[in-house]
């Protein structure tokens, strides 16, 4: 009975009149499409067929389609369980464009979540390492949230939107925590990973393109500062966020609206050298800038192996983002402890000037274990190895060699070292 | 706009342990405020009025556990209070008259169990004496602080607490000790099935280990029950006392005891939100604005309620709060009072079982029916019920010549099949015809009645669900997982205290929470004034 009745409110409600988005205001804002009209295929606006839960194993970004068509390589991989491209051309090219050119990468892969509600912000301050009352509207910033023991849970950007809106961008998948978190405040969270698309701009040349597209006025915001602009007649929150600092911008849509504002973006690019790039570059930048990665240099509080690889931010080297001094906030005690007593854990930027493919495991100090080493990485702009390692304390303090256990060389000539490390500044590479 | 008044200490709710509490810091020389949401104090002690000239206790009627050492503290006999009646009886009813009164001390009470079985009459005095040894093994943890498990707590006193159990179940005997660690996790059905084979015996003790709780005999954790009930009545070594004009006159002689020494009662005063100043309370809100500064916050209502509604979950951690909503409280206890026009007929039944407690339940069987019934949401075909007639011992309570009678019906749903407002009728009926196959001739006497369904009891005396208990009194949920793991005698901010069924050791009318709390708070105002 009931599923017939629901079936007819479907019909009624795909036969009925069609609600227009609200007109947005484009007359200041002439771009050469002016004159194209979007033609309304019905199959689009069908829900689509859901496969279930567990045949689905990978998503895929509303931008795959574009992205594949770019994708000389055809290599993809998987990053926030989305099916993301690894490399454009190839890792030199890619790197190229958004080093030194600008670049043009899709990372709709990030979870987004939307917070909203008349106590959204005391809500957020109670969840996040940072004073959230402190990010104005219009601004951003990075934050940690952590587990009643100070453990992170996850990391992100934290966007204020507008009054009493923020959205997080974040890996993982923390949704349940949020919700709980959320629960007893004027609040709510949504998981808007799947209506929002994000194309993030790179390189000295973007601003370029911006000015190109008619975007003055962002060139003159600071560092994480963003706001609402148009895009095609579409509304699109622009940020001057992303990991190579100033040259970057991310931008944030509507899924609907991201394959024609990619489209648009690479074809008005072109001239300037505009290149997508992939998640390998992406990955790279990341650590030249000696930020650690969520999954990759450490784990969430909430994997499955609990226990392992689990960190707090003083731990990774950020406690600047924990604010001792806000009241209240999950694991607030723990981490004001750590901050009294100091981290444990120190992590360090390592230099490898080696031939071929390196990988590096162990710390030693004086022919002791002392940590280990996450990531590392090739960079093209620094002509060497770089990576992240985790040392003791303990080790750091005291004066004596340092070293890595190192593989050296390609399969099939492979050798295994120890290294003397070379602790290097972070970030690896300025802009 | 606000008036702002100053006091050192503030109770949040005026029940008996918030009272208990009130008196025990007034006593010792602070000054104390005491804030009832509600329009008479007393909580879940009151005697009301519930027909022309019939009194009855409408919540609680009975002391069961009540210290003894409570009673001296206060000095509550210099205050006119007194028991009606001290050591209350229990006595299961047979329909034929041969009943049973526990727990059977005398050789002519072993003899009435004989009268069922004789191979029970020589098993029980092992099983009480066994059941007083793992009493007292519990004891003595009721009536100290127990502290907080877990990285926030007090790692020293909970280890000191976890030797000094583990040095007490060492010292029994090899026997007892196996026997132990067999009962606490042992259903009280499988328990009493390899000891005794009388119905009716089991079914009382079955009775007992499970009333006022959401398990049945047969559930895992009722023998565990048992031994806590036999523990809170053991350390406050009162059985079960019955205070002359009820409940109410209780409440009565507490605050007093508390007023003599300064302290205020205010009724009608919600407090909707706690003060808090650098992680330390330093008051409560009420909900037209008045504020109210202390030192010092005991609250009576419950942890969920303190924790989250009153102090605010900016000041909870996200998965202390997951702890708290987790909590579990059922309630499934419904009341019934009835005005009698002079004393019911039951068979057989002398002076000491009228003026007792009686316990209809005929077998293990009946108390599992009824809990059965209850989780779908049924009431009872047959229900199992306490009945204390209090105007027996207390002739203030009726008419002269007539009685009240109070019974107390476990496994009553909160959510009954059709909602309560259809089925309050067939409730009242299943109590009284299950009553009259014991009091044949109750039904010519009844005057007037007053059946009090569990949404009722959560109305009229602000309990949640009805729950009796402020969350379940299971072994998840006792020492130093009540309120909630991490939680013990340890709120999230400095200086407040819960004082009510919601702290160690729990529910019931022992007073023990309110004197822990004020011990707590005590030591906590000492150790503040050293620093000052």
């Amino acid at each position: 009975m009931t599923d017939e009745k629901d079936h007819k409110a479907d019909v009624l409600e795909k036969d009925g009149p069609k609600q227009t988005p609200q007109e947005l205001d484009v007359s200041d804002q002439a771009t050469p499409l002016d004159d194209y009209k979007p033609v309304h295929d019905p199959a689009l606006f069908e829900a689509p067929q859901v496969a279930p839960v567990f045949d689905q194993t990978i998503q895929i970004s509303p931008l795959h389609l574009f992205a594949a068509e770019r994708n000389q390589t055809n290599e993809w991989v998987k990053w926030n369980d989305f099916s993301c491209v690894e490399h454009y051309q190839d890792l030199e090219n890619d790197y190229q464009a958004m080093r030194y050119r600008a670049g043009i990468c899709d990372i709709s892969a990030l979870t987004k979540y939307l917070f909203t509600g008349p106590d959204v912000t005391a809500a957020l301050n109670r969840l996040m390492t940072i004073d959230v009352p402190k990010i104005a509207i219009g601004q951003s910033a990075r934050t940690f949230y952590c587990t009643d023991d100070g453990f992170v849970i996850g990391e992100g950007i934290l966007y204020c939107l507008e009054e009493n809106e923020y959205r997080l961008t974040t890996e993982g998948y923390h949704l349940d925590w949020f919700m709980e978190g959320v629960e007893l405040f004027q609040a709510v969270v949504e998981d808007t990973t799947e209506q929002v698309a994000g194309i993030l701009l790179a390189g000295p040349a973007c601003c370029e393109l911006l000015k190109t597209i008619g975007l003055e006025k962002p060139l003159s915001w600071s560092k994480g500062q963003g706001g609402w602009i148009k895009m095609l007649h579409e509304p699109v929150y622009l940020t001057r966020t992303g990991s190579l600092g100033a040259d970057s911008f991310e931008l944030w849509m509507d899924i609907e609206d991201a394959p024609l504002i990619w489209t648009r973006l690479l074809k008005m690019g072109e001239p300037l050298g505009l290149a997508p790039f992939g998640e390998g570059a992406r990955r790279l930048a990341r650590l030249e800038a000696g930020h650690p990665s969520f999954a990759l240099d450490y784990v969430g509080a909430f994997a499955p192996d609990e226990g392992a690889g689990v960190v707090t931010p003083f731990d990774l080297g950020l406690g600047k983002l924990v604010d001792g001094e806000k009241s209240g906030f999950a694991g607030k005690a723990a981490l004001k402890a750590i901050l009294h007593r100091g981290a444990s854990i120190a992590l360090i930027g390592i230099e490898i000037s080696q031939e071929g493919p390196v990988s590096l495991s162990t710390l030693h100090a004086n022919g002791k274990r002392a940590g280990w080493v996450s990531s590392c990485l090739f960079s093209p702009g620094l002509n060497r190895y770089i990576a992240l390692g985790h040392l003791s304390m303990e080790a750091l303090g005291t004066d004596g060699v340092i070293e890595v256990d190192a593989v050296l060389g390609e399969k099939w000539s492979q050798i295994s070292k120890r290294l003397p490390v070379k602790i290097a500044e972070k970030p690896f590479l300025t802009n | 706009m606000s008036t702002v008044q100053t006091s050192d200490v503030l109770i949040i709710g005026a029940g008996h342990n918030g009272l208990i509490a009130a008196a025990y810091l007034a006593i010792a020389g602070y000054s104390v405020r005491i804030l009832e949401g509600q329009d008479r104090p007393g909580g879940a002690a009151v005697t009301e009025e519930f027909a022309p000239d019939y009194y009855v206790s409408t919540c609680a009627h009975l002391l069961d556990g009540w210290s003894r050492q409570i009673e001296k503290d206060l000095k509550l006999h210099k205050l006119d209070f007194e028991m009606a009646a001290r050591t209350t009886t229990t006595t299961a009813l047979d329909r034929d008259g041969r009943h049973l009164v526990l727990p059977a001390q005398k050789r002519e009470d072993i003899q009435l169990i004989a009268g069922h079985s004789s191979a029970d009459a020589g098993s029980y005095p092992d099983f009480r004496d066994q059941m007083d040894r793992f009493a007292a093994t519990l004891a003595p943890m009721l009536n100290q602080p127990v502290p907080a498990f877990g990285p926030d707590g007090d790692t020293v006193a909970s280890r000191k607490l976890a030797s000094s159990l583990a040095w007490r179940v060492q010292k029994m005997s090899n026997a007892d000790r196996h026997d132990w660690l067999r009962f606490q996790g042992n259903s009280i059905a499988n328990e009493l099935d390899r000891t005794f084979e009388s119905d009716l015996l089991k079914g009382a003790i079955a009775f007992d280990a499970t009333f006022g709780h959401a398990m049945g005999a047969s559930t895992p954790g009722s023998a565990f029950a048992l031994a806590y009930k036999g523990a809170l009545r053991h350390s406050s070594k009162g059985a079960m006392a019955n205070p002359a004009g009820g409940m109410g006159a209780f409440t009565d002689a507490l605050i007093e005891a508390s007023s003599q020494h300064g302290a205020e009662l205010q009724t009608n005063c919600r407090v909707t939100k706690l003060l808090v100043e650098d992680e330390r309370i330093s008051g409560a809100e009420l909900s037209d604005g008045t504020r109210y500064e202390a030192k010092v916050v005991l609250s009576s209502a419950s942890a969920r309620t303190t924790y989250l509604d009153m102090l605010g979950p900016q000041h909870v951690q996200p998965a202390m709060q997951r702890r708290l909503a987790r909590i579990r409280k059922t309630g499934t206890v419904a009341k019934l009072h009835l005005a009698l026009e002079g004393l019911p007929h039951i068979e057989n039944c002398a002076e000491r079982e009228y003026g007792g407690r009686m316990i209809i339940a005929p077998s293990v069987g009946h108390v599992d029916q009824a809990f059965a019934a209850c989780k779908r949401g049924q009431i009872p075909d047959e229900p199992v019920m306490e009945v204390f007639l209090p105007s027996f011992h207390d002739y203030r309570l009726a008419p002269p010549g007539h009685h009240v009678m109070s019974i107390i019906v476990p496994f009553i749903p909160y959510e009954v099949e059709g909602g309560w407002e259809a089925q309050e009728e067939s409730l009242t009926k299943r109590i009284v015809d299950t009553l009259s196959t014991y009091a044949t001739d109750i039904k010519l006497k009844i005057i007037a009645g007053d059946t009090l369904t569990p949404p009722k009891i959560e109305k009229q005396f602000g309990l949640g669900v009805g729950g009796w208990h402020q969350g379940d009194m299971t072994f998840d949920q006792a020492f130093a997982f009540r309120p909630a793991p991490g939680l013990a005698h340890q709120a999230p901010v400095d200086g407040l205290f819960l004082c009510g069924a919601a702290a160690h050791p729990g529910g019931g009318m022992t007073g023990l929470p309110g004197k822990l709390a004020a011990e707590q708070a005590l030591s906590f105002l000492k150790e503040g004034a050293k620093d000052d």
